[in-house]
C-alpha cells in the first residue's frame, strides 16, 4: 500500500480540481488530460490497497481533525470488503468518464471548470465510500451535491437544465437532511459516530425509536438510490446531464445510496432490516417493475437508460432488503456490475448520439453495420443487465434471487424473477430498434465513433465480459 | 482608561475629522480609509494583547477609583466572550473599511462616514466590554446613534432617509425599553452592576416585577437582534445602507443584541432559566421561519440578504436558548461564521451594485460572465450559508442542530433543519441567477470589480474555506468564549 493511500485517493482529485479552477484559461487545452491523470492516480492509490486488504484484513486509518469539547471527529478511513470494491469501481468509472470527456466535450465552453467540478464530484464519492464515521460520511455526501449540481445545470444539454438542476439539488438535499437527522439521533443515543463501534453501541437506542431512526436514514439513502416514491429527480437529471456525467451519476453516484444501506443499515440496524424485510423487498419489486415499464415507454435513448437505472436499483434494493447473506453479496456484486454496464451503456449511447446527432430511438435503426464496436459493447452491457449468462449481471441477479428464496420469501422472489422479463424486454427492444432493422436514409453516412470514445467503451465492455466468465475476480473481495 | 483597544478606537474616532481636514483634496481622500484601517489594525493588535491577559487571568477588570468603584461606579469587565466578540467587530470593521476606500470614493462626506464607522465599532466593543448596565447603555447608544446616521448616509435618496428614520424609531423604542428594565432592576436591587445583580437575583423567587423586567429585556435587546416580530426595521435599514455598512450591520451589529441578551439572561435571570429558555426557543423558531419565508420572494439582492440575516439570527438565538456548552459554542461559532459569510455576501453584493448600478436580481442575471471573480466569491458565500460542506457554515449549523437534539429539543432541531431547506431554495435561486442564467443588458455592461474591492472578498471567501476544512482552532475559540459565559463564579467572584 502507498502510505496514506486513502487520503491521496480523496485529496488528489480535489487538489487538481482547485488547480484547474485557479489556472483556468491557461490550462484549458490540457484540462481533460490533467483531470484524467489525477483521476487515474486516485484509482491507482485505491488499487494499491488491495494486497494489504487481502493479507491483513480491513484497513483502518485515522487522522486528527476536530478535537473540541462539543464536537469530536477524526478523519477516518475504513477499507474493507464492502468499501474497497465499490470505491475502486466508482473511481474507475470516474476516471473513464474523465477520459471520455476529452473527446466528447471538446470545444465546449468552460473546460477547466467542467473538469474541476468532475474531480470534486469524484472526491466526494470516494470520500463517502471510504469514510469511517457517520459525520464524515455526511460531509462527503453533501460535498458531491454542489459539483454535480453545476455539472447538470451549467453543462446540461437543453434549456430546461436550470429547472432540472434545481429539482435535483432540492430533492437530494432534502433527502440528505433526513439522513442528517438520523445520524444525529444515532449520535445522541449512542455517543458515537464511528462505524466500527456502531453495531455494539446500537443497544443504547431505545426500541421505540429505533424504527424512526432507521426510516430517517432509509429516506436519505432511498432518495439517492431513486427508490420508487422518491425517484422522480433521476430521469430528468440523468437525461439532462452530458453523457460522461450521466455515466458518473448512473454508474457511480446512485450506488452510494446502496452502499449506505449496506454499510450503515445492514451492519447497525440488522434487526430492523430483518423485521421490515418484506416491506423492503416489496419496495424493491415496485421499483423494478415501475422503472422497467417506464423504460419500455421511452423513446429518448438516455431517458430509457435512466429509467433502467431505477429498475436496476430496485434489484439491488431487493437484494439488500431480503435479509440473507447471499442476497446482500449478490446486491453488492450487482452494484459493481451495474456500475460497469450502465456507464458502458451511457457511453455507447453518447457515441450513438454524437455520430447520428439524434436521441430518438424510433428514428434510428440498422446501426450495427455502421458502428460494429459500439454495437457489440452495447450488447454486452444490455445483456449483462438483462441477466443473460455468461455475463456478469447473470451471476449477481442469480445470487440476489437465491438470497430471496433462501430467506423464505418464495412468493415475493417469484414476482421479482418474473419482472426480469420486463428488463429483458426493454433492452432487447432497445437493441433491436437502434442496431437492427432498416437504416433510415438520414443515417446512411453514419461512421464509427472515434478512438478516444471507443477506448473507455472497450475497457468497460471487456471488464463486464471478463467478470462474467470469472466472477470470482471481484467476488473474493465481497464478503 | 477603557483598556487599550477601546482607547485606541475612541482616540482614532475623535481624531478622524482632523485627518479628514488634512485630506480635504479629492486626491488625498484615500488617506482617510487607510487611516481608519490602520486604527482598526492597531486595535486588533491591542486586542490580541488583551486576549493574552484574559487567557492568563480569566477576567480583566477596569474599575474607577473611590467613590466611583463598583457596584456603584461604572466598570468594564472583560472575559473571553468579550474578547471574542470584540475581535469579530474589529476584524469585520477592518474589512468594511478597506472595502470602503474604493466603494465610497465618489461619495461626499467621507470624514463623517469614517468617523461614524469607527464610532460604531467603538460602541459595539464597549458593549462587549461593559461590566454594568450603565456602561453598557452608554456604549449601546453610541453604537445606535452612529448606525442611524450610517443607514441614512446617502441622504440624497428617499429610501435611505425612510429606512434610517424607521430604524431610529424602532431602535430608540428598544433603548427606552432597556432603560426601563434597567430602572426596575435598580429599584429592586440598588445596583446596576452585572455581578452584583447576579448575586442578589440569582436565588430570588420570581415575582411579577421580575417577569416584567425579563420581558422588557427580551423585547429591548430582541429589537436589535431582529427577533421576529421586532425585526421590521432590519430589511429596510440593511438594504438602504451603503454595502460595507450593510456588511457590518448584518454581520456583527445584530449580534450585539444577541450578546447582550444572553449575557444578561444567564447572569441575572438564572433563577428563571427554564422560562426564558423556552421563550427564546419559540421566538427563535418564529425568527427562522419569518426570515426565510420573506426571503423566498425577494428580487432585491440586499433585501434578500437582510431577510436571510433574520433567519440566521433565528438559528443563533435557538443555540443560545439552550444555555448549554455545546449550544452556546455552536451559536458563538455561528456568530463568527455568519460575520464572515454575510460580510462576504454583502461585500460581493456591493461590488455588483457598484459595477452594475442595480440591486435587482433580475437585472443581475448572468453577471458571472462579466464579473467572474466576484461571482465566484459570492458563490462560496452562498454555499457556506446554506450549510454545504466543506465550508464553514456547515459546521456551526450542524453543531446547533446537534446541541438541540442533545438538549432534548428535537422538534426545534427538526424545525431548524426544515428551515435550512427554505434557505437552500432561495439561495440556489440566487446562485442560479448570478451564475447560470443568460446575461442581461445590464450585466453585460458591468466590468470586474477593482482590486481594492476584490481583495477583502477574496480573504473572506478564503476564510470560509479554511474554517470549513480545518475548523478546530475556531471551534476552540468559540468554545472558550462559551465556557467563560457559563462560568458565573469567576465572573462574579472577580468583581466582588
Amino acid at each position: 500500500m502507498i502510505p496514506h493511500a486513502p487520503l491521496i485517493a480523496i485529496l488528489l482529485p480535489a487538489i487538481f480540481g482547485v488547480a484547474l479552477y485557479v489556472f483556468g484559461k491557461r490550462v484549458e487545452k490540457y484540462a481533460g488530460w490533467l483531470a484524467t491523470m489525477a483521476a487515474s492516480l486516485s484509482v491507482l492509490a485505491i488499487l494499491s490497497m488491495a494486497t494489504d486488504l487481502i493479507e491483513q484484513g480491513p484497513i483502518h486509518l485515522a487522522y486528527a481533525w476536530i478535537r473540541t469539547p462539543s464536537i469530536r471527529l477524526t478523519l477516518g478511513f475504513l477499507i474493507d470488503m464492502v468499501s474497497f470494491p465499490i470505491a475502486l469501481i466508482v473511481a474507475a468509472v470516474s476516471a473513464l468518464s474523465c477520459f471520455y470527456s476529452i473527446e466528447y466535450m471538446k470545444g465546449e465552453r468552460g473546460q477547466a471548470g467542467y473538469y474541476a467540478n468532475l474531480l470534486f464530484f469524484m472526491t466526494g464519492m470516494i470520500g463517502v465510500i471510504l469514510s469511517a464515521n457517520l459525520l464524515q460520511f455526511y460531509f462527503f455526501w453533501e460535498l458531491m451535491l454542489v459539483p454535480s449540481y453545476f455539472l447538470i445545470a451549467l453543462w446540461g444539454r437543453s434549456k430546461k437544465r436550470l429547472a432540472i438542476g434545481f429539482k435535483y439539488f432540492i430533492f437530494t438535499h432534502v433527502g440528505s437532511l433526513f439522513m442528517l437527522l438520523g445520524i444525529l439521533s444515532i449520535y445522541v443515543y449512542t455517543g458515537t459516530f464511528d462505524l466500527v463501534e456502531l453495531p455494539q453501541a446500537m443497544a443504547a437506542i431505545p426500541p421505540s425509536s429505533i424504527l424512526q431512526v432507521f426510516v430517517l436514514l432509509l429516506i436519505g439513502f432511498g432518495v439517492k438510490m431513486a427508490i420508487f416514491p422518491v425517484h422522480t429527480w433521476l430521469p430528468d437529471a440523468h437525461a439532462e446531464a452530458r453523457t460522461p456525467i450521466s455515466a458518473m451519476l448512473s454508474g457511480a453516484m446512485i450506488k452510494l445510496g446502496a452502499y449506505g444501506v449496506a454499510r450503515i443499515l445492514l451492519s447497525a440496524f440488522g434487526q430492523v432490516v430483518v423485521q421490515t424485510s418484506d416491506a423492503l423487498a416489496i419496495l424493491g419489486i415496485i421499483t423494478i417493475i415501475y422503472g422497467g415499464l417506464m423504460a419500455l415507454a421511452q423513446t429518448d435513448i438516455k431517458r430509457l437508460l435512466a429509467y433502467s437505472s431505477i429498475s436496476q436499483m430496485g434489484y439491488i434494493f431487493f437484494g439488500l432488503g431480503v435479509g440473507s447473506a447471499l442476497g446482500v453479496t449478490g446486491a453488492l456484486f450487482h452494484v459493481i456490475n451495474h456500475a460497469i454496464s450502465k456507464s458502458l451503456l451511457f457511453m455507447c449511447a453518447g457515441a450513438v448520439i454524437r455520430q447520428t446527432g439524434m436521441r430518438n430511438i424510433t428514428k434510428m435503426g440498422g446501426l450495427a453495420g455502421k458502428m460494429p464496436i459500439i454495437c457489440i459493447a452495447t450488447f454486452i452491457g444490455a445483456l449483462s443487465l438483462a441477466g443473460t449468462p455468461p455475463l456478469s449481471g447473470f451471476w449477481s441477479e442469480w445470487m440476489i434471487f437465491s438470497g430471496g428464496i433462501s430467506s423464505g420469501k418464495f412468493l415475493i422472489t417469484l414476482i421479482a424473477i418474473i419482472s426480469t422479463v420486463i428488463t429483458a424486454g426493454y433492452y432487447l427492444w432497445f437493441l433491436w430498434r437502434v442496431f437492427f432493422g432498416t437504416t433510415p436514409k438520414t443515417l446512411e453516412g453514419t461512421k464509427e465513433a472515434s478512438w478516444m470514445l471507443r477506448i473507455p467503451i472497450i475497457v468497460l465492455a471487456a471488464t463486464a465480459f471478463v467478470l462474467g466468465i470469472w466472477p470470482d475476480l471481484i467476488l473474493r473481495f465481497i464478503a | 482608561m477603557f483598556t487599550e483597544p477601546l482607547d485606541v478606537l475612541l482616540i482614532f474616532t475623535v481624531a478622524t475629522p482632523v485627518v479628514g481636514w488634512v485630506a480635504y483634496r479629492k486626491a488625498y481622500r484615500k488617506i482617510l480609509g487607510i487611516y481608519v484601517a490602520l486604527g482598526l489594525s492597531v486595535t486588533a493588535y491591542f486586542l490580541y494583547e488583551l486576549y493574552r491577559e484574559v487567557a492568563e487571568k480569566g477576567v480583566v477588570l477596569i474599575v474607577g477609583q473611590l467613590p466611583f468603584n463598583p457596584p456603584l461606579g461604572a466598570c468594564l469587565e472583560i472575559d473571553m466572550l468579550s474578547v471574542f466578540m470584540a475581535f469579530l467587530y474589529t476584524i469585520s470593521g477592518l474589512f468594511a473599511a478597506v472595502y470602503s476606500i474604493k466603494y465610497m470614493e465618489h461619495d461626499t462626506g467621507l470624514t463623517e462616514y469614517y468617523t461614524l464607522l469607527l464610532g460604531m465599532i467603538a460602541g459595539m466593543t464597549g458593549v462587549a466590554f461593559a461590566g454594568d448596565f450603565f456602561t453598557l447603555f452608554v456604549f449601546w447608544e453610541l453604537m445606535c446613534l452612529t448606525s442611524y446616521a450610517l443607514v441614512a448616509f446617502r441622504k440624497q435618496r428617499w429610501e435611505s432617509i425612510e429606512a434610517g428614520f424607521k430604524y431610529l424609531i424602532m431602535s430608540a423604542a428598544g433603548s427606552a425599553t432597556i432603560l426601563l428594565a434597567m430602572s426596575f432592576l435598580y429599584g429592586m436591587t440598588g445596583t446596576v452592576n452585572f455581578a452584583a445583580l447576579a448575586t442578589s437575583l440569582n436565588n430570588a423567587t420570581p415575582d411579577g416585577w421580575l417577569y416584567v423586567t425579563l420581558t422588557l429585556i427580551i423585547v429591548g435587546f430582541g429589537i436589535k437582534a431582529a427577533i421576529v416580530p421586532f425585526h421590521t426595521w432590519l430589511p429596510d435599514a440593511h438594504s438602504a445602507a451603503p454595502s460595507p455598512i450593510s456588511a457590518l450591520l448584518s454581520g456583527v451589529m445584530v449580534q450585539t443584541g444577541a450578546y447582550a441578551l444572553i449575557r444578561i439572561l444567564i447572569l441575572v435571570f438564572g433563577s428563571m432559566q427554564s422560562m426564558w429558555q423556552m421563550t427564546l426557543a419559540i421566538f427563535a423558531v418564529f425568527t427562522m421561519f419569518g426570515g426565510n419565508i420573506m426571503a423566498l420572494s425577494q428580487n432585491d439582492l440586499k433585501r434578500l440578504l437582510a431577510f436571510s440575516t433574520i433567519a440566521q439570527m433565528g438559528y443563533i438565538i435557538f443555540g443560545l436558548s439552550m444555555a448549554s456548552l455545546s449550544g452556546l459554542t455552536g451559536s458563538l461559532f455561528h456568530i463568527m461564521n455568519h460575520a464572515i459569510m454575510k460580510g462576504l455576501l454583502f461585500l460581493c453584493a456591493g461590488s455588483f451594485i457598484h459595477q452594475a448600478k442595480t440591486r435587482d436580481l433580475r437585472k443581475l442575471r448572468g453577471i458571472r460572465k462579466t464579473m467572474p471573480l466576484t461571482s465566484a466569491f459570492f458563490a462560496i458565500g452562498v454555499i457556506a450559508i446554506i450549510a454545504i460542506p466543506p465550508l464553514n457554515g456547515f459546521w456551526s449549523e450542524l453543531m446547533i442542530v446537534m446541541a438541540g437534539i442533545e438538549a432534548e429539543m428535537i422538534p426545534f432541531s427538526a424545525l431548524m433543519l426544515a428551515n435550512m431547506i427554505f434557505s437552500v431554495v432561495y439561495y440556489i435561486r440566487v446562485l442560479r441567477m448570478i451564475l447560470l442564467e443568460k446575461p442581461t443588458a445590464v450585466s453585460k455592461k458591468a466590468t470586474e470589480a477593482p482590486a481594492a474591492m476584490l481583495i477583502p472578498t477574496l480573504i473572506l471567501a478564503a476564510l470560509c474555506i479554511i474554517i470549513g476544512v480545518y475548523p478546530e482552532p475556531f471551534i476552540t475559540m468559540a468554545s472558550r468564549a462559551a465556557e467563560a459565559l457559563l462560568n458565573l463564579q469567576t465572573y462574579i467572584g472577580s468583581m466582588l
